[in-house]
């Protein structure tokens, strides 16, 4: 009877040790774990584990003493901790991703949910977290334009929070792309909003203001836009808050359509905003796709920014003579497409000679966008930043059935 | 003993051992959870507690003084390096990646001498800087002695993803084919940095030259089957059917019709006339409801209407009946327009109650929530519609329209 109640005892304490030990190797599987609510802290518990993080660093920041001993060049150092890396956490990745099959190439790629991709960014934030402690600092940061210019000591930081903090918004993004709710709408504001407060802890205001501009979307597409263009700063801030405005008010479909919430009023309201701060003469050079590439390309070839302005001067001459033409009552429209066509190559040759001859080669798809219309025996008017074609009759038009 | 005893006091003994057996059977069932290769958690750590032999090689370097084990590893010469490497016992994919950035340092000075030089901008503006056509010509020299060099030393890299239509590609040839593609494309980006940049004759002439060189080393290296589907894989409109087909599940039946109609698309060069035959010979294939699907899955503002009807916890079958009433549309309004007795107030009436009613169906039909967000969208089409146009889009993801009316001048 003792026997049997000292087996009892101690099968029941195995039953509670052996309960614990489950539970830990067992959480809840990933697909209960998340939900579109913010499950960052839990997340970063389930991808961590601090003792085997522990002796795997030590084993990491040992090794690349050892090979920076050795006198390995610093990035192949550091490309060799990283793939160490890497290869520690493979199978956590794979078991996140699953499996992958051999695909055709016009098969799409497989789905990736929300919970995925969130635990794949929370990898990625410990993995970078162990290249900080095994490698140290990155010196190459100096370099960088978008971490260059903080103090030493914050660059790595700021630099993990920021990527962390850019991959999180974006996996929620990913996930509601194309038509989010208002709901979700509001959801990624404050997931933005939270990745400022997180990233004000780290930065001074200043600072926060340039790594802004030097990372936030609306400023890249306004500095890509404007590859080459000699900005002032002034003029950039400018165009980077009408951007703002206007994206603000638009849902952007890929390979779709673009649908503005704006009323044309209120549109109106916005461009002359900007009008007012660039002037009109740099609006039309900074808005007009053509003059913004000829800007470009003037710089590039070391020509004298008065070129532009000898440009900007052709362009609007030629156009006011162009209108002359088709409004002349005097002329027939044979004789107006002969003037119009004469005009513009006229207009050609005046760019040739402010541009030289190897420029003005290159400067050919603007010309051509600019005064292609003439040729075709229409005029051409400047009305804003834009070049319109307008055809020479100015008779109202009356309305037809389509047929087929 | 008696019989009468056994209600009046149970048997402690036997209710005892039962416990215990079902204790231990419990304790059996959690031995059984802790055991290898059980699913969860365990398996996203398990398998990355196995050592990897890197752990060999330092347990070994700190039996000695340290560094002993990484002691004389590093050499200039790439073979020794790579021999060292392989010698530790060193995992094929770490082995890899040093050895490739230990190329990429052989080469970093004499490409960086190369590459355009970049300016100190100030935040607000932004340079590519401009490359000679001597110094490209130079750069492309080194990216493909560095190829070759990587190529010799590793050989194709076992884990890289190989595509269905590539495997009959042998994996040296693979690998070439796409270092040349890569060195290409790269300087040709080095020439052309963004879309927008306007490029003088010369320039212009040497994107074209290395465009085709590129194609007659691919030419070279492989034969016209392999050719085809090392092409295939890199086409622009490959990319693009990728993203349209989304969450279509094609059987094999339906995918060689898909590949016909791939090569069909990509003939088409955007004439709507070519397009809507393919369209047409694709739907004959599929059948009337697969290639409904098939329709629904490439539009991408379906695709996306799938995916927020699905997080908002609607059925499937609300984003389909989206799709219909966007095809009603499509042709009810070519009815409207096609109609010999309409004139133009009756004709623009008609259009403008087809719109408003699609819009309060669509609302019936997804709820306030989705609906808000989907029309947001497909007001682009609806607004059209009511104000008086025939929108068509026989390609997946660009909408034209014409007005039934429309301005004549004499």
């Amino acid at each position: 009877m003792k026997t049997y109640r000292i087996l009892l005892l101690v099968s029941l304490a195995l039953n509670g040790l052996l309960y614990v030990l489950v539970r830990t190797a067992h959480p809840a599987q990933v697909s209960q774990r998340f939900s579109l609510s913010d499950r960052r802290p839990m997340i970063r518990r389930e991808f961590q584990s601090p003792a085997r993080s522990h002796s795997d660093r030590e084993l990491w920041s040992d090794m690349a003493r050892d090979l920076r001993a050795e006198g390995m060049p610093e990035a192949v150092t550091r490309a060799w901790i990283g793939a160490e890396i890497e290869e520690r956490y493979r199978a956590t990745k794979e078991a996140i991703l699953q499996a992958r099959k051999v695909r055709s190439v016009w098969e799409p790629e497989p789905a990736v949910s929300l919970e995925q991709r969130l635990a794949l960014v929370e990898l990625d934030r410990e993995k970078a977290r162990a290249m900080l402690d095994a490698l140290g600092p990155d010196a190459s940061l100096a370099d960088s334009a978008l971490y260059g210019f903080l103090a030493a000591e914050k660059r790595d930081e700021v630099k993990m929070e920021l990527e962390y903090q850019n991959a999180y918004v974006a996996a929620y993004r990913e996930n509601v792309r194309g038509l989010p709710t208002a709901a979700e709408t509001a959801w990624i504001r404050s997931l933005e909003s939270e990745k400022r407060q997180k990233l004000a802890a780290l930065l001074s205001g200043p600072e926060l203001e340039a790594v802004d501009m030097l990372s936030s979307p609306i400023a890249q597409r306004v500095r890509a836009n404007n590859e080459g263009v000699p900005l002032t700063q002034n003029e950039f801030l400018a165009i980077y808050d009408y951007r703002e405005l206007l994206d603000s008010h638009t849902r952007m479909v890929p390979g779709e359509t673009m649908a503005r919430a704006l009323t044309q009023d209120e549109a109106r309201v916005v461009e002359n905003d900007l009008i007012q701060k660039l002037g009109t003469q740099r609006y039309g050079e900074l808005m007009n796709y053509g003059a913004r590439q000829l800007s470009a390309l003037v710089d590039r070839s070391g020509l004298p920014s008065s070129a532009m302005t000898a440009i900007f001067q052709i362009r609007d001459s030629v156009a006011a003579q162009s209108l002359g033409i088709a409004d002349d009552p005097s002329t027939g429209a044979v004789e107006k497409k002969a003037a119009l066509s004469a005009l513009a190559a006229t207009a050609r040759a005046q760019f040739t000679s402010v541009l030289g001859a190897t420029t003005a080669s290159a400067a050919a798809p603007v010309m051509e966008q600019w005064f292609g219309p003439l040729d075709r025996g229409m005029a051409v008017t400047v009305e804003g930043a834009s070049m319109k074609p307008k055809a020479i009759s100015s008779t109202p038009p009356t309305y037809s059935r389509k047929t087929q | 003993m008696t019989t009468a005893q056994i209600p009046s006091r149970p048997s402690v003994p036997l209710l005892g051992f039962l416990f215990l057996a079902g204790s231990l059977l419990l304790n059996l069932w959690f031995g059984w959870q802790l055991g290898p290769g059980k699913a969860g958690r365990s398996e996203l750590t398990e398998a990355a507690k196995v050592p990897p032999p890197l752990h060999a090689v330092l347990d070994q370097g700190r039996k000695g003084s340290p560094g002993t084990a990484l002691t004389g590893m590093y050499v200039s010469d790439l073979h020794q390096l790579l021999a060292n490497l392989r010698m530790k016992g060193i995992s094929e994919s770490v082995i890899r990646t040093v050895m490739g950035a230990a190329i990429d340092e052989r080469f970093r000075a004499q490409e960086n001498a190369l590459l355009p030089r970049p300016v100190n901008d100030p935040w607000w503006q932004s340079h590519f800087g401009t490359m000679g056509v001597e110094a490209a010509r130079e750069l492309l020299a080194l990216r493909r002695e560095k190829s070759q060099l990587r190529e010799d030393l590793l050989g194709p890299d076992p884990e890289a993803e190989v595509w269905e239509n590539e495997q009959g590609i042998p994996p040296e040839k693979r690998m070439q084919a796409a270092s040349i593609t890569a060195d290409y494309d790269a300087v040709i980006k080095l020439l052309r940095p963004t879309a927008d940049r306007l490029l003088t004759a010369e320039e212009k002439d040497l994107v074209e030259a290395l465009r085709q060189e590129a194609a007659a080393e691919l030419m070279h290296l492989l034969d016209p089957m392999e050719l085809a589907a090392f092409q295939e894989k890199s086409s622009e409109y490959t990319h693009r059917l990728q993203q349209e087909l989304g969450g279509f599940a094609a059987s094999d039946a339906e995918k060689s019709a898909l590949s016909k109609y791939a090569g069909q698309s990509a003939d088409s060069n955007g004439r709507e006339d070519l397009q809507r035959a393919a369209n047409e010979e694709l739907q004959s294939a599929l059948g009337e409801a697969r290639y409904r699907e098939f329709d629904f899955n490439r539009r991408l503002q379906f695709r996306n209407l799938a995916d927020v009807v699905q997080r908002a916890g609607l059925p499937p079958e609300r984003g389909m009946a989206v799709y219909d009433i966007w095809r009603r549309v499509d042709a009810e309004s070519q009815r409207i327009r096609d109609n010999p007795n309409g004139g133009m107030e009756q004709q623009l009436s008609e259009m403008k109650s087809l719109a408003i009613n699609a819009r309060s169906q669509i609302q019936a039909s997804l709820g306030p929530e989705v609906a808000s967000a989907y029309l947001a969208h497909a007001e682009s089409w609806l607004s059209k519609v009511e104000a008086g146009n025939v929108v068509s889009s026989s390609s997946p993801n660009s909408l034209s329209s014409m007005p039934v009316w429309f301005p004549r001048t004499r």
